[in-house]
């Protein structure tokens, strides 16, 4: 019996799920429930009762739907309006479900759900195949940093169990994503009949070779941010008695250990711990997760809504600051207006100084903002009163999130992501003299393609036509860049990564001096050249893919790269034995058998 | 010694991934150090139940060696089992609490009981009994333990809910609840209902007290008891003051409670669990949900959520 109990703790899986009104979402999610044996007796009965009452499954038949719908009116409207949570349990896993609604208006609720999720679970009705809302909804879970999403191709039963559909879906998904961080796995599945749902659900489709969709959810493990670090904002301090000083807080990242130094900002004053406990119990250490207490080896000045760090870890300290914001109130988004923004433990006044762009959800683009209102997803810049630490985002969430509340109303109005502290140089004296001012003009064009597809020649005959218009372009590609700058760096991930980043702030540099600038690299992975566009801001950023076929590239190799690569002599080269990330969302997309003089005529039409 | 420095170090690199009960204990710990460094003046509702004892649990904890900077309360409704009264009085002597406990006064010169005045009973003594509590002492917010899996309106309900100057919830302009960035900002006469219990599950609960050896009210575990069957539910004959129906006579049987309440208006159920150990292993194999033992909450799927917008917790 001990043993029992000492075996208690279990794994969990927290879900977000979304699909439109009518692809069964509520159906499916009561499927699962069902299938994982969790209901009760009771509930059985409830759920037979409100079935005849108001179910829409048919004379008889139970309407799984009936168990996740929450809310009197919901019932009666037949639809889900708010974030609903759920939760059941497998014999392999617990889970939490927050359940979001899929309609247009109610971007807010699928962010508020996803910001608390590990995986993405999404639904598409295979006869109606990939929606707008469905594009819509990989966006968002690509935004909020979810890495797995889990997709259902639900109403099977309504393409006769077509394993043609099926693929023909999933080839659209892939094509969809394949510009985005996240990572998707298709199910098919007929939620009403309860088709690919648990193992004994496949006799109308034997030809699927994986395992049904619970069972995919109980061995899905995703990826958790490579963080080591430890983080934490500081809660609040306990001090019962002179001999105890314990600062408190939610570890994030990695594990603290008594003895490890640590780092508070923004003050940047450093101490050593010197005693941590975890739920009033003394440890040595204490991992991500934990709601801890520690003490420190020195008196320091440290508050609720400072950052703590262990020493080494680089954070950011910012007063400017770059972000992507959804808007979640009725009001509109004011420039100018003071909010109270809340980032981690941290309160301080804000003002969004400028709405960059906003996103365009029929296509997909961030388009020069007018206007934000309720559910627009922005990129803004915000000013906050005092400067606070933080991290990216997409590098940290817990110290890239934050959400905005208005300082009459107190409604929270927005949640955001921050990407970047803006470069300081327009905060300092004369920030009004024209001089002084970094050039809005001047354009950073981003070659992307696979090597040998033409990238340099196209950026050598761009800047001779642009200079033949008055424009002082300046070129930076792996001869200029690879061979000086970054001739320390490698092809690891992290020196990619590392001169990925030199680029982009060099070139940043160079448009902030009103040289436009031709950037030619292979750049494969669609984070990094996400991460250009971020450094130089979206206003001044122009991808252009030049696309050309690999047979091509092939024949135009005269160094052998890749024959090299293909015999295993030559680690890294994309399209070959590494991954290219074709662009999907390119300002500018070339077809790289036409001529250059094509090629460059056409650059000119678009700029 | 420098070898098994370095092994840790490795271990703590790779992370090591929370258990779901140290997880729900840390997540419960972080919201309660929340609410103390952002309210005025919180009080914490103490309805002495296994949820209300695990919340005790993890506030003893959160403030350690210090002790828990909230005011508790009880509203009592004069009906509540004796074996109830009992522990919370052990309990605030044992953890030194600052225990406020409120009748409404009206009720009580009224002789509202559960008897004579079936849901009138419920607003009276508990509703309008909390929200006068509320008022009175000023509070700015109310941690409750429920949780998000008893019931369907539960589940919609946010961590950090928002209440009007009466006490109403609206559940259609609720905060959005992003990521662990509560919004605690409220205007004078405001309040905000704190659930740090959200995520657990019944379940949840009972592995809880059994790894933390939580005392709770004996209830809970199967005993011989004196009751009555009345539309199929075992009603417990605690006191004198119950009053029999034409041709009833109490019956000892071997129950226990999944939940508590007032007695008059919680079922027992027949049940052998008389310990930890098999509670825990009848509520994994279990079969029915806690609230059906709610006489309140059955009359109408959506009661709930009715009370809720009109105060209840």
């Amino acid at each position: 019996m001990r043993a029992e109990l000492n075996t208690v703790e279990q794994d969990w899986l927290r879900i977000v799920t979304c699909g439109s009104v009518d692809d069964g979402k509520s159906t499916l999610l009561g499927r699962l429930i069902a299938a994982s044996q969790s209901l009760s007796d009771d509930q059985w009965h409830v759920l037979e009762r409100d079935s005849a009452r108001h179910g829409k499954a048919g004379v008889g038949k139970i309407d799984y739907a009936l168990l996740v719908d929450g809310l009197e009116d919901e019932v009666a409207q037949g639809i889900t309006i708010d974030v609903a949570y759920r939760y059941f349990a497998s014999a392999k896993r617990k889970f939490v479900v927050a359940d979001s609604p899929g309609h247009v208006q109610y971007t807010r609720n699928m962010v508020t759900a996803a910001s608390n999720a590990d995986v993405g679970l999404l639904l598409v009705d295979a006869q109606q195949g990939i929606s707008e809302q469905t594009r819509r909804h990989l966006f968002i879970l690509d935004m909020m940093g979810i890495t797995e999403v889990v997709i259902a191709i639900n109403k099977m039963d309504l393409v006769a169990f077509s394993e043609a559909r099926f693929c023909e879906l999933v080839g659209q998904l892939e094509t969809l994503s394949a510009s985005m961080s996240l990572r998707i796995h298709a199910q098919p599945v007929a939620a009403r009949d309860g088709d690919g749902i648990a193992e004994d659900g496949f006799a109308n489709m034997p030809w699927f070779a994986g395992v049904s969709l619970l069972a995919h959810l109980e061995q899905l493990s995703p990826k958790a941010a490579a963080v080591e670090d430890a983080s934490l904002w500081v809660q609040g301090v306990i001090r019962p008695d002179h001999r105890y000083r314990g600062y408190t807080g939610q570890l994030d990242g990695g594990s603290l250990a008594v003895g490890d130094q640590i780092e508070v900002l923004p003050s940047r004053k450093s101490a050593v711990i010197e005693s941590i406990s975890v739920g009033g119990a003394s440890k040595t250490e204490a991992f991500a997760g934990h709601s801890v207490a520690f003490e420190l080896d020195r008196e320091l000045d440290i508050s609720r809504g400072d950052l703590v760090v262990k020493s080494g870890y680089e954070v950011q300290v910012g007063q400017r600051l770059r972000a992507q914001l959804v808007w979640m109130d009725e009001q509109p988004l004011r420039v100018g207006r003071r909010y109270r923004l809340r980032l981690g433990t941290r309160w301080v006044d804000a003002t969004i100084t400028r709405t960059e762009r906003v996103l365009d959800v029929e296509k997909l683009q961030f388009e020069p903002a007018s206007e934000v209102g309720l559910n627009d997803i922005v990129w803004v810049e915000i000013d906050t009163e005092t400067p606070v630490a933080f991290s990216p985002y997409a590098e940290r969430h817990k110290l890239g999130a934050f959400v905005l509340v208005d300082k009459v109303s107190l409604a929270t109005v927005g949640a955001g992501m921050l990407s970047a502290a803006l470069a300081r140089d327009s905060r300092i004296p004369f920030r009004d003299l024209a001089e002084n001012r970094p050039s809005e003009t001047a354009k950073l064009l981003w070659i992307t393609g696979l090597p040998k597809s033409g990238k340099s020649s196209l950026a050598n005959a761009l800047a001779d036509a642009l200079k033949s218009h008055g424009h002082n372009p300046y070129v930076l590609d792996f001869s200029n860049i690879r061979l000086g700058l970054n001739r320390d760096l490698g092809f690891s991930d992290a020196d990619r990564v590392e001169h990925r980043r030199r680029v982009a702030e060099v070139a940043k540099l160079m448009l902030d001096a009103g040289v436009t600038v031709i950037a030619a690299f292979v750049s494969p992975f669609a984070h990094e050249r996400r991460a250009a566009r971020d450094t130089v801001g979206e206003s001044r950023f122009c991808e252009i893919y030049l696309d050309t076929p690999v047979e091509i590239c092939k024949q135009r190799d005269t160094e052998g790269q890749f024959a090299r690569a293909r015999q295993g002599k030559l680690a890294w080269v994309p399209g070959v034995n590494s991954d290219y990330d074709v662009p999907t969302r390119a300002d500018i997309h070339l077809d790289g058998q036409q001529s250059i003089e094509s090629l460059v005529k056409q650059v000119l039409a678009e700029l | 010694m420098n070898l098994s420095t370095s092994t840790l170090n490795h271990q703590s690199a790779a992370g090591r991934r929370l258990g779901h009960l140290e997880r729900l204990e840390a997540e419960s710990i972080y919201i309660l150090r929340e609410i103390a460094a952002e309210a005025k003046n919180p009080v914490m509702m103490y309805s002495i139940g296994k949820d209300s004892a695990v919340l005790l649990h993890l506030a003893a904890k959160a403030f350690a060696p210090g002790r828990i900077p909230f005011t508790v309360l009880h509203i009592d409704t004069g009906w509540k089992f004796k074996e109830m009264i009992a522990l919370r009085d052990r309990t605030a002597e044992r953890l030194q609490l600052d225990l406020r406990v409120y009748t409404n006064p009206e009720g009580l010169a009224d002789n509202i009981n559960p008897f004579d005045h079936g849901s009138v009973y419920t607003d009276i003594m508990k509703t309008e009994a909390l929200k006068q509590a509320l008022n009175q002492g000023g509070f700015d917010a109310a941690i409750g333990g429920a949780r998000r899996d008893e019931e369907k309106s539960r589940a919609k309900e946010r961590i950090f809910s928002f209440r009007t100057a009466d006490h109403r919830w609206n559940p259609k302009a609720q905060r959005p609840e992003c990521w662990d960035l509560y919004n605690t900002q409220i205007n004078a006469g405001e309040s905000i209902r704190v659930f740090p219990l959200s995520n657990w599950t019944e379940l949840d609960i009972w592995q809880y007290i059994a790894q933390e050896r939580i005392e709770v009210v004996p209830l809970y575990f199967a005993a011989e008891r004196p009751v009555v069957t009345r539309e199929g539910q075992l009603i417990m004959v605690d006191d004198e003051r119950f009053r029999l129906q034409d041709g009833e006579t109490p019956v000892l049987k071997t129950v226990r409670f999944r939940t508590l309440g007032c007695y008059p208006l919680t079922a027992a159920i027949e049940s052998e669990a008389a310990d930890i150990e098999s509670v825990l292993r009848e509520t994994q194999q279990s079969r029915l949900s806690e609230r059906a033992g709610r006489l309140i909450d059955s009359q109408h799927n959506s009661s709930m959520e009715r009370k809720k917008m009109e105060g209840y917790f």
